[in-house]
């Protein structure tokens, strides 16, 4: 099972490395691609964030924008983390001009559970946000693969419990769990890491 | 309103982990009124092997031992009449080769099948069917139906079963509260005109706060404006630290597989079958035998692993989050 997965991951390998190619060649087929490809993905996490169905299909279509702009010269190792990672980006800075009633109160929660874990004012004056990224990754390897996606889920994607739970099988109380004491975890992981201030 | 730090340093996670949480697949939920029988069916064999597991950790999954048309060739006879080790309610263990699972073999979830009126486990199937084992003594393990209306230490099983789930939901609220409790303490004017120190949630989001956490625990954790902070983490602790209503409900289904085995047992005694309890109840039968066998509120027999040759499973055992 796990060589049969390997395979398809290998084929989605190479379908992404086809479409980075037509980026290269500026065929607007390769944008056609991302979006059959990841299109559904994009949306899901726009309107995770921004719980409005217009302004997700516009953050996805400046995703597109934002990739064919990226590439080249950029060449993606990964292009599904690449195309998440700029839709994240946009979702979240449009996010921040949305007015207050049409924001999701999910997503407010999120971001707010976020902060808490390592709030602005404590990141220590050297430390940037990727530095930190890192040592969250570094992290979440620690931790079994169901909360890693757990939390990846929650949190970058900006899935609600009832999705996850559904996503994993689980209870939604056992999301909230997880979920719980892996920001108190990652907490202590980043004081001891002398993150915080 | 901006984006916390936090948030933006979630977004530098490596490009691997988010590919893996991205594909992570749903598990999706099949249309019982489509798929019917067949959904039942993977229902029952879910729960058939998670309680073989439980009750014995023994149910073999390998392949079964082979007779060579001699006695004395049969894997694992010369060591196969168990010392009388655990809760033994009989000494009746005979004296003579018994086919036991291997426990060598790498464990897989068990297949299942009908033989005889009863369910049974593919291996065993495998060991009954085969001619030459006929005349030899087989040892099964018997896994019984839960009942939930056990009583153990004054509460049913399924009353266990309510407190666990409202004391996660319970520690759940708690923790959120550690959380937010000095923004909350504020009450209505967190959305109304803002804490002093410049924070303002929307109306929605305070309401459902509230609504998740309880107003019994914030009246509890917050009196006249005063997040007790320092009580809310003693409390936190101490829960954590106590026996939890999770053990007191795994310690209910293992009292009432033990005393269903043990209860069990007695009566085979009676009957004159031979058997024995260790982590469950082991049965010591040729395959006629096994077949005029009728055991009350058995769920499923499977071939037992010799105990002296399997590790103790409960290490095994998932640590609870």
């Amino acid at each position: 099972m796990k060589a049969l997965l390997g395979l398809s991951r290998e084929v989605d390998n190479i379908d992404d490395l086809r479409i980075i190619e037509l980026y290269f060649e500026r065929d607007e087929q390769a944008i056609k691609e991302t979006d059959a490809k990841y299109g559904k993905l994009c949306r899901s996490i726009a309107y995770n964030i921004l719980n409005n169905h217009e302004d997700a299909e516009e953050c996805v279509n400046d995703t597109y924008v934002g990739v064919w702009n990226a590439i080249p010269p950029t060449r993606p190792n990964n292009l599904i983390a690449f195309v998440c990672k700029i839709t994240r980006n946009l979702s979240l800075k449009r996010l921040e001009f949305v007015k207050r009633k049409k924001r999701s109160a999910d997503v407010l929660l999120s971001l707010d559970e976020l902060a808490s874990v390592l709030p602005d004012g404590r990141y220590a004056p050297d430390v940037n946000d990727e530095d930190v990224g890192k040592l969250i990754s570094k992290f979440l390897r620690t931790q079994k693969e169901e909360v890693r996606n757990v939390f990846i889920r929650k949190y970058y994607f900006f899935d609600s419990i009832g999705d996850i739970a559904e996503r994993f099988g689980f209870t939604e109380s056992k999301v909230k769990n997880m979920l719980f004491y892996t920001r108190k975890k990652l907490r202590d992981y980043l004081i001891k890491e002398g993150v915080e201030i | 309103m901006k984006t916390p730090r936090m948030a933006n340093s979630v977004g530098h996670i490596d490009d691997d982990l988010i590919t893996a949480a991205a594909e992570s697949k749903k598990k999706m939920k099949p249309n019982w009124m489509k798929l019917g029988s067949l959904a039942a069916c993977f229902v029952v064999l879910v729960a058939l092997v998670g309680i073989g597991v439980w009750q014995n950790g023994l149910f073999n999954t390998t392949q079964p031992p082979v007779a060579n048309g001699d006695n004395s060739t049969l894997q694992g006879a010369d060591k196969t009449n168990p010392t009388n080790s655990g809760n033994n309610v009989s000494a009746g263990i005979p004296d003579a080769p018994i086919i036991w699972g291997d426990a060598n073999s790498e464990v897989q979830v068990a297949g299942f099948c009908t033989w005889d009126g009863k369910m049974i486990t593919l291996s065993l199937h495998d060991v009954l069917t085969d001619e030459k084992n006929k005349n030899h003594l087989i040892a099964i393990g018997v896994s019984f139906e839960l009942d939930n209306e056990f009583v153990y230490n004054g509460k049913t099983i399924s009353e266990h079963e309510a407190e666990v789930d409202n004391a996660e939901l319970f520690i759940n609220r708690l923790g959120e509260l550690l959380k937010i409790g000095d923004e909350l303490k504020y009450g209505e004017a967190l959305y109304k005109t803002g804490t002093p120190d410049g924070k303002k949630w929307a109306k929605q989001l305070y309401d459902e706060t509230v609504e998740r956490i309880g107003k019994d625990v914030l009246s509890t954790y917050i009196v006249d404006g005063e997040f007790l902070k320092d009580k809310l983490e003693a409390d936190i602790a101490a829960y954590n630290a106590g026996t939890s209503s999770r053990n007191a409900w795994n310690e209910a289904i293992e009292a009432y597989y033990k005393f269903i085995a043990n209860e069990t047992a007695e009566k085979l005694n009676e009957r004159n079958v031979n058997c024995e309890v260790r982590k469950g109840l082991i049965v010591y039968v040729t395959v006629d035998e096994f077949s005029a066998l009728e055991i009350e509120n058995a769920m499923f027999y499977s071939l037992a692993l010799n105990e002296d040759e399997v590790g103790d499973l409960s290490k095994t055992q998932t640590e609870p989050l």
